[in-house]
């Protein structure tokens, strides 16, 4: 089997490997490395810009993806040189300086499937301010036996409080049963000042949807509601990227979507193999992101204060 | 707007009284230097490592090296004996296609505003640079320095390139590495092609910020409020303000509980 790279100078090995086992009831082969190069090569154009200058994480899952699983952040002696790095200012613990790998043409992306990384993080902040995110996140994530149907739920009344804050975010399936929807924002504050005004996005959903909505510290009392997971906004705390893969059975992907979308689509719908059609078809969902207005979260903030503190049942908060 | 220098740009029998302007801002922020101990700013003095003393402004003449430790001394009065016949002149010598000058000339821009008596003249330069898609090369005398320059429109202004001369830039040639024409894949060029059809647009310079300032601007307005960590504030707020929020926001819940529940009941 082959593959036609656009990276001559990259070597693959072991093509025929299957990554992902297929889909329970579906009838289809395994998803090979092969077929994950192909998507890689296919996506790169619309992953990229999402990309651009963020230092990248890698779960890499090298017994495919229901084996064994490491995170990497620094990149290996054996990385080839021409991968473009970020080198973290900030010290490890042990005073290690992380190499990141910074993702920028297609090549470097077909070198994640060379290294079966199934999961790729950016950082919601790019090299040129590490400690200022330029992007905040609200996760929802429902945890069983609630799925994707209740966090298309919350989605839809979070998205009515972003209107009413006149705040724009983008959504996209996180490519098991969560969504993720991201708000481009001035990089001027340090992550916990962001985490904290979603925090407060977190506490009027729960407040006005206890039953559906939680924000336990405690996975086993999270059970059965999406937990909005505010402190994903935090330095080094990463999301997959749009267009990353899951390491789940059928190898779905992370889809940016438009909210009109939200309604009809199923997170199972895109995998590595099907995944480039859609965007060949419709495109990137999220192509106006890049470009797009910094997000007034300050406003954000005030609507979500204001609407706590306008509720019924008083209850007294901690703030940070 | 207050000019830097005064003079006249002349070409044939045009002669058009200007001033220039500087066209850019230093947005860079540039730090004090402090003594650690009593943080009061510090000074930098003139010492002549011989005779151990601080010198005074009267006591430093200018060098030129021209062997090892062997020194040519100039006075400003032998300087003001060399030719420079373009003191205060922008002397226009030729015409060139804009196009046809490499960015990799340009050092530093100046506007170009009329002076007393100018404005027909500067009309009249404006109008056929305009017309001709032409620029000026010329020289002048800026900064104590006789230096090549390039005047062209920009909008409704003159705008004077200080340019940099030939001898000044590098030959790209000296880079090492330099790959020739490689034989490139068809399917490569098609990604990369289309990556960059991705990220083509209009050029928007505002939409370009830099980024580091920006971060190093919140840092040092942090610190200075005494890295309190700002949370909006929701205490004194009047309550209620977003009370038709609310009632909408429990309406959604309302109503999606109430669909889930058909929703089941149908399944059963």
């Amino acid at each position: 089997m082959t593959v036609a790279t656009p990276a001559p100078h990259l070597r693959f090995t072991h093509l025929d490997k299957p990554l992902w086992p297929p889909a329970p009831g579906s009838g289809a082969g395994p998803t090979t490395k092969a077929d994950y190069l192909a998507y890689l090569e296919a996506v790169a154009p619309w992953a990229l810009p999402h990309l651009r200058s963020r230092p990248l994480v890698l779960t890499r899952y090298p017994h495919g993806a229901l084996g064994a699983s490491f995170y990497q952040k620094n990149l290996p002696e054996s990385a080839p040189e021409w991968l473009p790095r970020f080198r973290d200012d900030h010290p490890t613990a042990d005073g290690r300086h992380i190499r990141y790998l910074v993702a920028a043409a297609p090549a470097d992306l077909l070198w994640l499937g060379q290294q079966a990384a199934l999961e790729f993080h950016p950082w919601l902040s790019t090299a040129a301010a590490p400690g200022l995110p330029d992007r905040a996140v609200i996760d929802l994530d429902p945890m069983a036996p609630a799925g994707f149907e209740e966090a298309r739920a919350v989605a839809r009344l979070a998205s009515e409080i972003l209107r009413a804050a006149g705040v724009r975010a983008w959504p996209k399936t996180s490519g098991a049963t969560g969504i993720h929807c991201f708000i481009p924002i001035r990089p001027e504050r340090p992550y916990r000042d962001v985490a904290a005004i979603l925090r407060g996005l977190g506490e009027l959903l729960l407040r006005l949807w206890p039953g559906r909505v939680t924000l336990e510290r405690a996975v086993a009392r999270r059970a059965g509601r999406v937990y909005v997971d505010y402190l994903q906004n935090a330095r080094g705390k990463t999301l997959c990227a749009a267009y990353s893969p899951r390491p789940i059975a059928g190898a779905p992907v992370s889809m940016p979507i438009d909210w009109s979308e939200l309604d009809s689509v199923r997170p199972e719908m895109w995998t590595v193999r099907t995944a480039p059609a859609r965007l060949r078809e419709r495109g990137d969902a999220w192509a106006d992101l890049p470009g797009a207005p910094p997000q007034d979260l300050e406003a954000l903030a005030r609507v979500c204060g204001d609407a706590l503190q306008g509720c019924p049942t008083p209850r007294r908060l901690s703030r940070p | 707007m207050r000019s830097l220098w005064k003079g006249a740009v002349s070409f044939g029998l045009v002669h058009i009284p200007c001033r220039l302007y500087p066209a850019t801002f230093d947005r860079d922020l540039h730090f004090r230097q402090l003594h650690r101990e009593c943080g009061t700013p510090i000074e930098y003095h003139k010492v002549c490592p011989r005779c151990g003393r601080r010198l005074e402004q009267g006591e430093v003449v200018r060098g030129a090296e021209v062997a090892p430790e062997e020194f040519v001394l100039l006075q400003d009065e032998d300087l003001a004996e060399l030719p420079l016949a373009t003191t205060h002149t922008v002397e226009i010598l030729d015409f060139v296609d804009l196009a046809s000058v490499d960015p990799l000339f340009f050092e530093r821009p100046y506007l170009v505003g009329p002076a007393e008596g100018g404005a027909r003249p500067y009309a009249l330069l404006r109008a056929v640079l305009r017309r001709t898609g032409r620029a000026a090369v010329a020289k002048v005398a800026i900064r104590a320095k006789e230096s090549l320059s390039l005047v062209r429109v920009v909008g409704g202004c003159l705008v004077l390139e200080l340019m940099r001369y030939p001898d000044e830039i590098r030959d790209w040639r000296d880079v090492d590495g330099l790959p020739g024409d490689v034989p490139l894949p068809e399917r490569e060029l098609e990604v990369a092609t289309l990556l960059v059809e991705r990220l083509t647009g209009p050029w928007q310079p505002e939409k370009y910020h830099d980024q580091y300032r920006v971060a190093l601007d919140a840092l040092i307005e942090r610190k200075a409020a005494g890295d309190r960590v700002v949370v909006a504030a929701v205490e004194d707020r009047p309550a209620g303000r977003y009370a038709d929020l609310l009632a909408a926001l429990e309406a959604s819940v309302a109503a999606a509980e109430a669909q889930r529940a058909q929703g089941s009941a149908d399944a059963h």
